[in-house]
């Protein structure tokens, strides 16, 4: 193998694929990154076993071949390093590789390549394809119900559930609850439901351009996103999600409705945010004619007291929220004024965007003590 | 010819004693079938109504009552699933 590359296109394709370099892994060639240099490019590709990502470079390849390079993360600190010109990638002594940058070089050692794990088949039961900018949309704003609880791996996914070209997203942590909506490309008709690690979704999210299509593959335990030079592989989650529908507040229940400005909601709670210290990081809510009263206190901190102009419809309602969850909602809504929807002060209400029904973001109260 | 006259008379009158006594017997029978029925029922409600009352202390008492979390404690936050399951079934 010998091939002559830009820094910069190396670069960009060891970040990309550094992500699935395995650190905790007990095979060693899981920290290595695969080379193969073939027709105008040089293909990387790096696995954990749970993710595999490949990223083609642009390459001058003089000779083919390939070869996989033992340390990964230190091969690309080394890239990270070299001087912004050509650089040339040669194989030597069968699986050892020479990095040659000006007139100087590198040699870092390497293992043959038949011992790296194949990349699983990219052609599932499901083949689609929806617009980077759509996908990464209903990504970010799912996500951000998604748990980090180990025990129940379920709950760090986000929950595809297809029905022919619809998709909807679910995320759920018990406390809060994102369902995002979108059409995607498919000829296929199936109902399923899958979930993927919201870490893998959230990585092709902030890698698709906006302009272009993610094609997306389903298979039986996996789930392939590719972007253009670039192939995101990842295992299912498997288990059962729990059942979201029920979940979903009826839209005539809702006896309280708040349209308010998202600017001035998120900078009052982020303000809030430093005098809400407890656990459950506190914040009461009152919403009146016209109003929203916001109060948040810490015995040995201090208190805040806001008021934010709303439109409130309904009787008058005291509710306390985890301020988080709020300010994680407003972080990813993209419309100027939002709407909360309340039934009571210890049932689950709904925030939503202004011009835009397809997410819906569903959220508990905190009980207040007296 | 007397005493025979009287002896079908007695005798039709006991043919319809006999018709009314079966009308009776199937409507007991039915009577004890729904009776049945109804003691099933409510006994089912009872159980039902225990269970669910035995969730709800459960939940009040700070664990979760859905199928994911059952039985675990849940550190002074609310359920969403745990609150659905038992609006659902009040």
């Amino acid at each position: 193998m010998n091939i002559n590359c830009q820094k910069e296109d190396l670069l960009y394709a060891v970040q990309i694929i550094g992500k699935a370099i395995s650190s905790k892994n007990t095979m060693p060639i899981l920290n290595g990154i695969l080379l193969i240099a073939e027709e105008n490019f040089l293909t990387l590709r790096a696995t954990d076993l749970d993710i595999a990502i490949q990223c083609n470079a642009p390459a001058d390849v003089v000779q083919p071949g390939q070869l996989v390079i033992a340390d990964g993360k230190r091969f690309i600190d080394i890239v990270r390093q070299l001087p912004d010109n050509n650089i040339n990638l040669s194989l030597i002594n069968d699986c050892d590789i020479n990095i040659n940058y000006a007139s100087s070089s590198i040699n870092m050692r390497g293992f043959e390549s038949e011992q790296f794990p194949q990349l699983p088949s990219l052609t599932g039961d499901i083949q689609a394809s929806i617009k980077g900018e759509v996908f990464a949309r209903m990504v970010k704003q799912t996500a951000i119900a998604s748990a980090n609880d180990e025990i129940q791996p379920i709950l760090t996914g986000i929950m595809l559930d297809i029905e022919g070209e619809n998709l909807s997203l679910v995320a759920t942590d018990f406390h809060r609850l994102t369902l995002t909506k979108g059409l995607w490309q498919t000829q296929s008709q199936q109902q399923i439901q899958v979930i993927v690690p919201a870490k893998t979704m959230l990585d092709v999210a902030n890698l698709a351009d906006a302009e272009e299509q993610v094609e997306i593959s389903i298979s039986h335990n996996n789930a392939c996103f590719k972007m253009g030079a670039t192939i995101f592989v990842s295992r299912l989650i498997s288990g059962q999600f729990p059942d979201y529908r029920p979940i979903i507040p009826k839209e005539e229940s809702f006896k309280h409705q708040v349209f308010v400005n998202k600017q001035l909601l998120s900078s009052a709670l982020k303000r809030a945010s430093l005098l809400s210290k407890d656990a459950n990081n506190t914040v009461r809510l009152e919403f009146k004619e016209g109003k929203i009263v916001m109060t948040a206190n810490t015995t040995d901190i201090g208190n805040i007291r806001e008021v934010i102009p709303a439109d409130f419809q309904g009787e008058e309602l005291l509710v306390g929220y985890n301020l988080k969850y709020i300010l994680d909602f407003l972080k990813v809504s993209n419309s100027e004024n939002i709407y909360m929807k309340l039934s009571g002060n210890l049932t689950p209400g709904v925030m939503s965007e202004e011009d835009n029904a397809s997410f819906t973001y569903i959220i508990l109260p905190l009980r207040l003590a007296n | 010819m007397a005493l025979r006259n009287e002896i079908l008379a007695l005798e039709d009158q006991l043919n319809q004693m006999l018709d009314r006594l079966q009308e009776l017997r199937i409507k007991v029978d039915s009577m004890e079938v729904q009776n049945a029925r109804l003691l099933e029922r409510l006994s089912v409600e009872n159980i039902r109504s225990e269970g669910l009352e035995e969730l709800t202390k459960l939940y009040n008492e700070g664990y979760h009552i859905c199928s994911t979390y059952y039985a675990q404690n849940r550190n002074g936050e609310e359920c969403l699933f745990c609150q659905s399951f038992l609006k659902e079934n009040m």
